[in-house]
């Protein structure tokens, strides 16, 4: 008798998801910041730092239709197109007329939330991409996967492991 | 300008360039988004951020930092923070090292002494962004401890709409969004896109103040409407699992189809009943096609109907032997709706009313509506409609388009009480309505073969009308004693003076006024049986029905046992959006749509006009967002008072305690608690409350926060039960602009 092993017998569509790589869903944030076309460039900036994202979503009709990476954001303000103002403004300064519409990137990595995590990872490192969008069956954004999720999901197995 | 001083920060964690990215992912976990320093002896060789994990996430242990990690170019202190963002973009840096000049003429030398990452450009740049409210989509409800208002329209509208979200949508030209938010408790926004009593405008905020005309709410829901009609868009609706529960829905009319729709979306199977060759109830019988475009009709009862409601049509629910009988629906559901209307039109019981050429408006709008000619109409003859309410005009104008060469209306009210509203009448007159008021009908006459030829009226004294509602008081009807009839010649006349309920049977409980009994909830105190809709209220507008099917569905889901509290547990998304000031609408007026031109008023032709899109951002731009409020960050919130100090409405009241300050605003809404420090050593302890009815989000507090911890925002809960999707089988050519 050949020595087949038991996985080869198996569909490995209906094995239980393995607990170094869970479904993307269970290890995703479970919000996903947005921005919208109209959204000007500082507030996107807002956005990026406040949630510590590298990307962010542009959402139309609650459908993702592309991102915006700081990269560009931060383009603008070296072109001159965005004005870094001091604080002594009473105000609000007027600092830019840059909108996402105008630094749109397309398109935005866009998995199932039961995707294993692996493979949204290698699509992550295929597109050089730091966000992927979860999305429900339907296509509703449910979640997003940064390198921060990973870095957590990876120090918990670590911690798991060890104990 | 800003130099690199104003953000560096210092020298953080460091590494070496042999560690492995296993070996620093816990510090680079926690110093992100700021790069570790790649270190050797005194020598910063690069930096190493969070990011460099994803190409190597298998293989972090056999990963050198030395393979990932990225340059670290020097730049100077003094420099600009645009100087220092260029540096990071042309050497592809995650961050830059700040250097010092130090030491003497001959020993200086510059020293990092800090450093700059992405983050802290993006922090500059964000640094005056007041709106701080997050752009989120949540999963679940979540309870943020923001204020969710409910706003004096959807106050006021019977379905509860969320009105100032979809008037936000169109104003930033978000339709599809606008459009699926109407959906969320409306399935028929074309029908009351153009229909619809506007209860919602009677109270827009906009129209408080004197000279001030409420947003047109109506037109604008037309607007998105049309637009997903064009573009071909569906909604799909997610059925929850099945209950295991049948439900009976009679009548499907716009309760029927409202409660049978929200009861099929929760997973219960229902059986709609409907005594008409089609759906649709009065929205399909009753009102003429010169109201609405039926396309969209049939598209919005398409939408319903493909849920999986099993549709059963010239059934009637009677004491006819062949009619269905209640009892049988009683033992066969789990529960039964009536939802019947008023579908049959009163004949006043005077002489001559039994003649061939007199008829109700009910009959006659639904022969009209399956495409026919009355019977007996007088093409080229003269119609006399008694009566001046809305079905009344309805009947003069598809007379009129019928090819009635004098059609009179004819009631008993002033016509500046007709209860015909908006420009119905306008519309009518414009194309040859005549109309005679404060006369009551008194007899119908017929000539020697037995035809119509005349209808007479006695002449009324001055009316009184109720104060509150509007109504004519009965005792004031009082004919002109001695005065002659008013007689107007007539080939046919159309009694357009109410309508009846019709009773199924002796099952079904009604009142003394002849209507089914039951309370706002659709109760009967019969076992299983629900009624809502005309048939309890009396004649009534859409919207109302509409309410009837929402507040019977839930009474009957409550009724079979399904947990209400729990029924949240399909909140499946929490919004929070940054909301834009609308502050420059001032100086844009109330727009009513146009008309189509009277001479081309003469077919069956949509007489109502739709707006371009530009018309519909104006005005929707002129909507307060009454549901987009103050959010404090008691955090940062200082209770200096400078809101509570620039408010133009005095809306805001800042109570700090121990200090006699006025409280005058009247507003309860409690929005910041806040301290600050001991109160008796100079600190604060105090909070902020909101008189919502003054506020017209101006904005101006905002503004004027010296320490930025106003933010407006606006929360939304969306359940699971829906999904807009594209059908482009469905699209079609509809002109969205207005001619002429």
């Amino acid at each position: 008798m050949t020595s087949t092993p038991v996985s080869a017998s198996l569909d490995p569509d209906r094995l239980a998801p393995e607990a170094d790589d869970p479904e993307v869903g269970t290890v995703m944030r479970d919000e996903v910041v947005f921005c919208l076309p109209s959204t000007p460039a500082d507030a996107i900036a807002k956005l990026l730092n406040d949630n510590i994202l590298s990307e962010l979503v542009v959402l139309v009709d609650r459908r993702p239709v592309g991102y915006v990476a700081k990269e560009d954001v931060i383009n603008h303000l070296v072109e001159g197109d965005i004005v870094v103002a001091g604080s002594d403004f009473a105000v609000r300064p007027p600092s830019t007329a840059v909108q996402a519409r105008d630094m749109l990137r397309q398109s935005p990595l866009l998995v199932d939330e039961h995707q294993r995590l692996s493979e949204v990872v290698a699509l992550m490192a295929q597109h050089e991409r730091r966000l992927a969008v979860i999305t429900h069956e339907d296509e509703t954004v449910v979640g997003m996967i940064t390198p921060r999720e990973l870095a957590d999901f990876r120090l918990a197995r670590r911690q798991v492991v060890h104990a | 300008m800003p130099e690199l001083a104003t953000i560096a920060s210092p020298l953080g964690a460091e590494c070496d360039p042999d560690d492995t990215l296993g070996d620093i992912l816990s510090v680079l976990r926690l110093q992100d988004p700021v790069p570790l320093l790649v270190v050797r002896g005194d020598e910063v060789l690069g930096t190493v951020g969070l990011e460099s994990i994803v190409s190597s996430f298998d293989m972090l242990d056999e990963t050198s930092v030395r393979d990932v990690m990225r340059p670290a170019p020097r730049i100077d202190l003094g420099e600009r923070i645009e100087a220092g963002a260029e540096a990071m973009r042309e050497s592809s840096a995650e961050a830059a090292i700040v250097t010092a000049v130090e030491g003497g003429i001959f020993s200086k030398r510059s020293e990092p002494v800090g450093m700059i990452s992405a983050a802290h450009v993006l922090g500059a740049i964000a640094k005056n962004v007041v709106d701080k409210a997050p752009m989120k989509i949540m999963s679940g409800h979540r309870d943020l401890g923001f204020n969710v208002p409910i706003t004096p329209c959807q106050r006021n509208c019977p379905i509860r709409q969320d009105i100032a979200t979809y008037i936000d949508y169109v104003s930033q030209g978000r339709y599809v969004d606008s459009w699926s938010v109407i959906h969320e408790t409306n399935p028929f926004p074309s029908m009351l896109g153009r229909l619809c009593n506007h209860p919602c405008e009677t109270d827009c905020k906009r129209g408080w103040d004197p000279g001030e005309d409420p947003v047109t709410i109506k037109s604008i829901k037309r607007f998105s409407t049309d637009f997903a009609f064009q573009q071909g868009l569906w909604i799909d609706y997610k059925i929850a699992a099945a209950k295991g529960k049948r439900v009976a829905v009679i009548g499907a009319g716009p309760a029927g189809l409202t409660c049978a729709l929200d009861l099929r979306v929760q997973g219960y199977d229902v059986v709609l009943y409907e005594r008409e060759a089609k759906v649709g109830g009065l929205l399909s019988t009753s009102i003429p096609p010169f109201r609405f475009d039926h396309r969209q009709l049939q598209w919005e009862l398409d939408m319903i109907l493909s849920t999986g409601i099993d549709v059963r049509l010239n059934s009637n629910i009677g004491p006819g032997p062949d009619d269905i009988k209640t009892k049988d629906l009683l033992d066969e559901y789990d529960a039964v709706f009536f939802s019947i209307g008023m579908m049959k039109g009163r004949i006043l019981p005077i002489p001559g009313s039994d003649l061939p050429q007199v008829t109700d408006a009910m009959t006659f709008l639904r022969t009209v509506s399956y495409d026919k000619i009355p019977d007996n109409f007088p093409i080229g003859g003269s119609v006399v409609v008694v009566g001046g309410g809305a079905v009344a005009t309805d009947a003069c104008q598809s007379s009129i388009k019928l090819g009635a060469k004098d059609v009179w209306m004819v009631a008993i009210e002033p016509e500046d009480r007709l209860p015909a509203f908006g420009n119905e009448l306008h519309e009518a007159k414009e194309i040859g309505l005549h109309i005679q008021c404060g006369v009551i009908v008194k007899q119908v006459e017929a000539d020697e073969h037995g035809n119509v030829k005349a209808v007479s009226f006695a002449p009324l004294k001055d009316l009184d009308f109720d104060p509150l509602s509007g109504k004519l008081i009965f005792s004031s009807v009082k004919e002109v004693e001695g005065a002659p009839f008013w007689t107007v010649a007539a080939d046919y006349c159309i009694f357009a003076s109410g309508q009846i309920m019709e009773r199924p049977d002796e099952l079904v409980p009604v009142t003394q006024r002849g209507l089914l009994s039951a309370d706002r909830g659709g109760h009967t105190g019969v076992p299983k049986l629900f009624c809502g809709g005309d048939c309890v209220q009396g004649p009534s507008f859409i919207v109302d029905a509409a309410g009837w099917g929402h507040r019977v569905a839930r009474s009957i889901r409550e009724f079979l046992g399904e947990d209400m509290q729990a029924a949240g547990d399909r909140i499946y998304q929490t919004v929070v959006e940054r909301t834009d000031d609308h502050r420059q609408s001032e100086v844009f007026a109330r727009v009513e749509p146009g008309i189509l031109a009277a001479a081309k008023r003469y077919d069956m032709s949509e007489v109502e006009q739709s707006w371009s899109d530009q018309t519909a951002i104006v005005q929707a731009i002129r909507c307060f967002q009454c549901d987009s409020v103050h959010h404090y960050d008691q955090t940062v919130c200082v209770l200096c008072g400078a809101c509570d100090d620039v408010c133009p409405e005095k809306a805001i009241d800042v109570v700090v305690f121990g200090e006699d300050r006025e409280r005058s605003s009247g507003g309860e809404t409690r929005v910041c608690v806040t301290s600050g420090g001991d109160p008796e050593a100079g600190g604060y302890e105090g909070e902020i409350f909101i008189n919502y009815d003054r506020c017209t989000n101006c904005r101006i507090c905002e503004d004027h926060c010296p320490v930025n911890c106003i933010t407006f925002e606006r929360v939304r809960f969306v359940d699971d039960t829906m999904r807009v999707v594209e059908r482009p089988d469905l699209k079609v050519d509809l002109p969205l602009v207005a001619a002429g």
